[in-house]
């Protein structure tokens, strides 16, 4: 499964050269496209996972920091 | 502590109110209830959230938030019987936009009888080629210390300990298309000290004993999304994959999916999502431990989320905005939203029904 998360980005970065000029972001700015959940959704979230699962991170934000490990 | 959140929240509704109808500055309030219910744990969340416009290039964001478990675990807080207990939690976050590059500092605490958090980030993002490209940096300290000397059900030992986290996180967000965008982060964090949980226990040889785990901890965490927008259906696809590696040996996947639907010019938003997750025991967890001698066994743990763990998340969200119902102005923009999920897990947990309601208000002050 990593390889083909590889394979992905690899494909998804190398194609990715087209510049959206300011005036064809509409549909970007979009709340769906920009953040479909709410900081407090995501750190309610991410608490619980974290409490239930081994793994954490990969959200750019420090998990733990509370005794429920 | 719990009361004077709600009563807070109480203060805050006419205030928000009053802003709705005078002018200067943006922000947005988000009041959330969260709940999350195990057969032997339940977890209730209060919390209020903010983001406000801070002078002309600055962005303000604060929070402050309750947790108040109630478990039947002993490895959650209690010697053996059910308990109750609360953390409280405040952080902030500064942004400062100087054109194509913002600058962030931000802190949280978060206090529990047994347990005290702090943590600081600074962050710097940048924007490329026009805008098609962002990439960030992230850096975060954090400085636990805990002591169970306060701790319900009468515990015989006392037991203290500190731990430190650095975490340095690297994203990229790029644009594909009108479309469709894809993001990119790779978080690396390092823990340092007591890393156990103070009240589980181990059967280990035939006798019990206090759970041992390594003093440090190195995490990988590399993620991706991908998001694509269907514009004669106004529908959005969204697909996110998370890569996890440690030095205990844990290994971990979690593909997710979301569908949004938006209905009603936008002012309905439906969300069906699916995630599921597993991964790889830690080299050292064993269902059973034959001596618990500390040269044959150095680490010992009964923490099922360091065995093999797999589960599925099922969710379904919505969004709805007042406007649909036919007022007017700001009170359009209101928003509530309502979340349920069911988590299917393998470990001893069992499975958990997690569900939030959120309300959120634009601000102009």
């Amino acid at each position: 499964m990593s390889r083909l998360f590889c394979i992905v980005i690899v494909c998804v970065l190398t194609t990715s050269c087209v510049r959206v000029k300011p005036y064809q972001r509409g549909t970007l700015s979009k709340r769906s496209m920009a953040a479909d959940k709410d900081a407090s959704e995501s750190r309610f979230e991410q608490h619980s996972r974290g409490s239930r699962e081994g793994a954490d991170g990969g959200t750019g934000e420090a998990g733990g920091g509370c005794g429920c490990n | 502590m719990r009361v004077q959140l709600i009563r807070s929240a109480l203060l805050a509704l006419p205030l928000i109110a009053a802003s709705l109808s005078t002018a200067s500055a943006d922000g947005n309030v988000t009041i959330r209830g969260a709940y999350y219910k195990e057969h032997s744990t339940k977890v209730v969340q209060p919390m209020i959230d903010a983001e406000l416009e801070a002078g002309e290039h600055g962005t303000f964001a604060g929070h402050l938030l309750v947790d108040s478990i109630t478990s039947a675990s002993a490895a959650s807080g209690a010697a053996g019987t059910a308990f109750n207990e609360s953390r409280n939690e405040l952080g902030a976050d500064y942004t400062h936009d100087f054109g194509d590059i913002r600058l962030g500092l931000g802190g949280r605490y978060s206090t529990e009888p047994d347990y005290q958090s702090r943590f600081v980030n600074l962050s710097l993002e940048s924007d490329f080629a026009q805008r098609n490209t962002t990439i960030g940096v992230n850096l975060a300290r954090g400085f636990d210390t805990l002591d169970n000397s306060g701790a319900q059900g009468g515990l015989s030992s006392i037991l203290t300990g500190e731990l430190d986290t650095t975490m340095i996180s690297l994203s990229a967000s790029q644009i594909l298309s009108p479309e469709s965008i894809m993001s990119v982060s790779y978080d690396l964090s390092y823990l340092d000290g007591f890393q156990q949980n103070i009240y589980r226990t181990v059967v280990a040889g035939g006798m019990i004993s206090a759970e041992r785990l390594p003093d440090s901890r190195l995490r990988h965490a590399l993620a991706s999304t991908i998001r694509y927008h269907l514009t004669p259906t106004n529908t959005t696809f969204i697909g996110a994959y998370r890569f996890y590696i440690d030095d205990w040996g844990i290994l971990g996947h979690s593909p997710e999916s979301r569908i949004i639907q938006e209905l009603f010019d936008g002012d309905v938003d439906i969300h069906l999502s699916y995630r599921h997750y597993r991964q790889s025991a830690a080299d050292f967890y064993e269902d059973i431990y034959d001596s618990g001698d500390v040269f044959e066994e150095p680490f010992l743990s009964g923490d099922d989320k360091l065995g093999d763990v797999r589960n599925h998340t099922f969710g379904f969200k919505t969004g709805i905005y007042l406007g649909l119902f036919g007022l007017e102005g700001k009170w359009a923009d209101v928003r509530v939203d309502g979340l349920v999920q069911y988590l299917k897990q393998n470990t001893h947990y069992g499975d958990a029904i997690i569900s939030q309601v959120a309300l959120t208000f634009p601000v102009e002050y």
